[in-house]
């Protein structure tokens, strides 16, 4: 009987290690795939203002607050064939989340 | 001694952690999916993009390399000109050896003509083989760079994409004359026709003996295409990438 208790209490210790193990995992997991989804969606943006579309930095904006960010701040600059992108942003979870990203494509061309 | 006890304990154990491992692996395997649809998708349009454009400034270079020749056109041009009415003058003047001079220098003058037609022909026809050849490599650059994106997840995926080239892109350059050695320069309608663009197709579904229960099948048109436009001093290229 002492051992029956002792393997429950012992599979319940390990069973809390495991489900917080897993939370972290679970939450690792998803923070890697939004990275890699917010990064295409940047690339995807610096594309679109690459295609001189007024509109990108507004849609990007949109995308965003649909993803459930929040305290959105995205700035762009070009500087000749360079185009760069700057976001700040808070996540649901209240992660803050910066990044800076450059996309360069030599569109004049002197033969 | 082990007592019966502890092999229940065990099994109880492992039982536990058994039950997580499904969640554990579901997860790595979305993780792995959407990373893999990202890449492909980056991978296309930054190859299709880079290469479209490095086809077009091509284009453009031969196409300035042919203008450059239009000097000694209008040049040659210019020499027959003169020389008929210095025919007329001696034809005029009814001198048989400055005649026949004359008759000469034109000869002469539509010689030169003829090597630069030639020349221009020649330009002409490199820079369209160029083109070709270039245009297929990227096509087929783009169907191996999916063939070996599809190729990772092809234990669980049957993947499928199809490059199509919607739009050649062809030197668009008109003679200003039938004469031989014309003069080249850009067709109206130049931007169309120098377009270059391509469109892929990419459909997966899960296969039926790896998945029964929850089978997905997905599919999505991207396209990438390249324009230009010309400056009084540069060329200006246009990019353009869309999704369906």
């Amino acid at each position: 009987m002492n051992n029956r208790g002792q393997a429950m209490i012992e599979s319940l210790l390990l069973g809390c290690v495991v489900i917080i193990s897993l939370f972290f995992f679970l939450h690792l997991a998803l923070r890697m795939q939004k990275n890699i989804l917010l990064d295409e969606l940047i690339e995807q943006t610096l594309i679109c203002m690459a295609q001189k579309n007024p509109l990108c930095l507004e849609s990007f904006r949109q995308q965003l607050i649909t993803q459930k960010y929040q305290k959105i701040s995205a700035a762009y600059n070009q500087f000749g064939n360079k185009w760069s992108l700057q976001l700040k942003a808070e996540t649901a979870f209240n992660e803050i989340i910066e990044k800076e990203s450059e996309l360069e494509y030599d569109l004049a061309f002197f033969p | 001694m082990t007592s019966p006890s502890f092999h229940k304990k065990n099994g109880f154990t492992t039982i536990t952690l058994l039950l997580f491992l499904p969640l554990a692996a579901l997860l790595a395997f979305a993780f792995g999916f959407i990373g893999y649809i990202v890449q492909y998708k980056t991978k296309m349009r930054s190859t299709c993009l880079n290469e479209s454009l490095k086809i077009e400034k091509n284009l453009i270079r031969s196409e300035e390399n042919l203008f450059k020749l239009n000097t000694l056109a209008r040049a040659l041009r210019l020499q027959l000109k003169l020389a008929y009415v210095e025919l007329a003058a001696a034809l005029a003047s009814e001198n048989p050896v400055w005649v026949a001079e004359v008759q000469m220098k034109i000869s002469q003058i539509k010689g030169q003509q003829k090597n630069l037609d030639w020349l221009q022909q020649n330009l002409i026809r490199m820079a369209k083989i160029q083109i070709q050849t270039e245009t297929w490599l990227l096509q087929n650059k783009l169907s191996q760079i999916a063939k070996e994106s599809n190729s990772i997840w092809s234990f669980y995926l049957s993947s499928f994409t199809k490059v199509h080239l919607t739009h050649a892109s062809e030197m668009a350059v008109i003679r200003d004359s039938p004469e031989m050695g014309p003069v080249y320069e850009l067709a109206q309608d130049y931007e169309a026709r120098q377009r270059l663009a391509y469109q892929w197709h990419h459909l997966f579904q899960t296969k039926s003996e790896s998945q029964t229960m929850l089978s997905t099948q997905k599919e999505f048109d991207m396209s990438c295409s390249v324009s230009a436009q010309k400056g009084k001093t540069q060329w200006t290229l246009s990019i353009n990438v869309d999704k369906s």
